[in-house]
């Protein structure tokens, strides 16, 4: 079996999901992870799906072409890359808020590119009147990285950028 | 003796536990066994019997030396137990010997006073508070079926991928 990495986005409606999976399961796919989230009106799905080695990426692009075209999507197909191609140290996530302005997402995620850090996930959302906008990271860390030093490069821009911003370490001990 | 862990999707990890009574002979070598096994993973503070395939209601805690418990209890083991009152309500981020791959954050009372059996039958009571709380009843919630997962505010948002180390 191979990976192949699969995105789609369209105007949002109902059976996008149902119409890839089915495509995929017919042609012997198995899901792996999947990705779905309706950005405002526009539904985005990313799957990472593992199909036997003689299925190229053109067959699965020509099993989901007549899908994308029903449901007016976008389509992107490609080879999947392997996990662990990114930082290898500790796991954080990093939670930030603040009344909405341009340039908030792009002031942390370049502090985190500029200490190697790889974000993992990512999330943010204008919520609420007056506009606060929310923003969810998770990060991996490089190997040796103090989170103390990351907290405390985090609270200066914030404090610059004037949100609020936390941190957490992912729990290192097991229950 | 070090058991070999069960994992999820194991059925006995959703499956309650029987209580044991007044401990006799085999229930002392398990508690042995979830100490030894316990202590052969590092950074493990407690384990259940039905995580090492014993359906039975008995667990271990150890939080000594953890960086998060200021005061902890000497180890311990809990048969029967049951927790008489919870307070308080905290978020916390707890990883599973039966779940290795993930972390969830879980809501857990912060302060509790648990009844339980000691190794040598007798009924005792125990309070404690913060993360020694929160072994415990993650713990408690093994011996009845309840893993992480089901304790989640929400899958998508409370789930995080655990690195291999």
């Amino acid at each position: 079996m191979r990976e192949i990495a699969i995105t789609a986005v369209g105007a949002d409606r109902p059976g996008i999901v149902s119409a890839i999976t089915g495509a995929l399961l017919e042609m012997g796919g198995n899901l792996a992870d999947v990705r779905a989230a309706l950005l405002r009106g526009s539904f985005a799905i990313v799957l990472v799906v593992s199909v036997p080695d003689d299925v190229s990426e053109d067959s699965v692009k020509d099993v989901l072409d007549p899908v994308a075209e029903e449901f007016g999507l976008g389509l992107w197909i490609g080879g999947a890359d392997e996990a662990g191609n990114g930082a290898d140290g500790e796991s954080c996530v990093i939670s930030v808020y603040g009344a909405d302005r341009p340039g908030i997402v792009n002031a942390f995620s370049r502090l985190l590119s500029e200490q190697a850090a790889n974000i993992v996930d990512l999330s943010s959302r204008v919520v609420g009147d007056p506009p606060i906008y929310v923003l969810g990271i998770a990060a991996t860390m490089p190997a040796g990285m103090d989170p103390e030093a990351l907290r405390q490069k985090l609270s200066k821009l914030a404090e610059a950028t004037g949100v609020e911003c936390s941190l957490s370490l992912d729990a290192d001990e097991i229950i | 003796m070090v058991r070999d862990v069960v994992r999820y999707p194991d059925r006995r990890l959703k499956t309650p536990a029987a209580s044991i009574g007044t401990p006799g002979p085999a229930d002392l070598r398990l508690a042995e066994d979830l100490r030894d096994t316990a202590q052969s993973y590092p950074r493990t503070v407690g384990i259940a019997a039905p995580q090492i395939g014993a359906m039975w209601r008995m667990a271990y805690v150890d939080c000594g030396q953890h960086k998060k418990v200021a005061d902890p209890h000497p180890p311990f083991w809990l048969i029967d137990p049951e927790v008489t009152s919870a307070d308080g309500q905290e978020v916390g981020r707890e990883g599973c010997l039966s779940l290795p791959e993930i972390t969830a954050n879980v809501r857990r009372a912060t302060e509790i006073t648990v009844d339980y059996t000691d190794l040598q039958g007798e009924r005792k009571q125990i309070t404690t508070a913060g993360f020694e709380a929160r072994v415990i009843l993650h713990e408690i919630d093994h011996l009845d079926g309840v893993l992480i997962l089901d304790r989640v505010s929400s899958l998508l948002l409370d789930v995080f991928p655990r690195k291999r180390r």
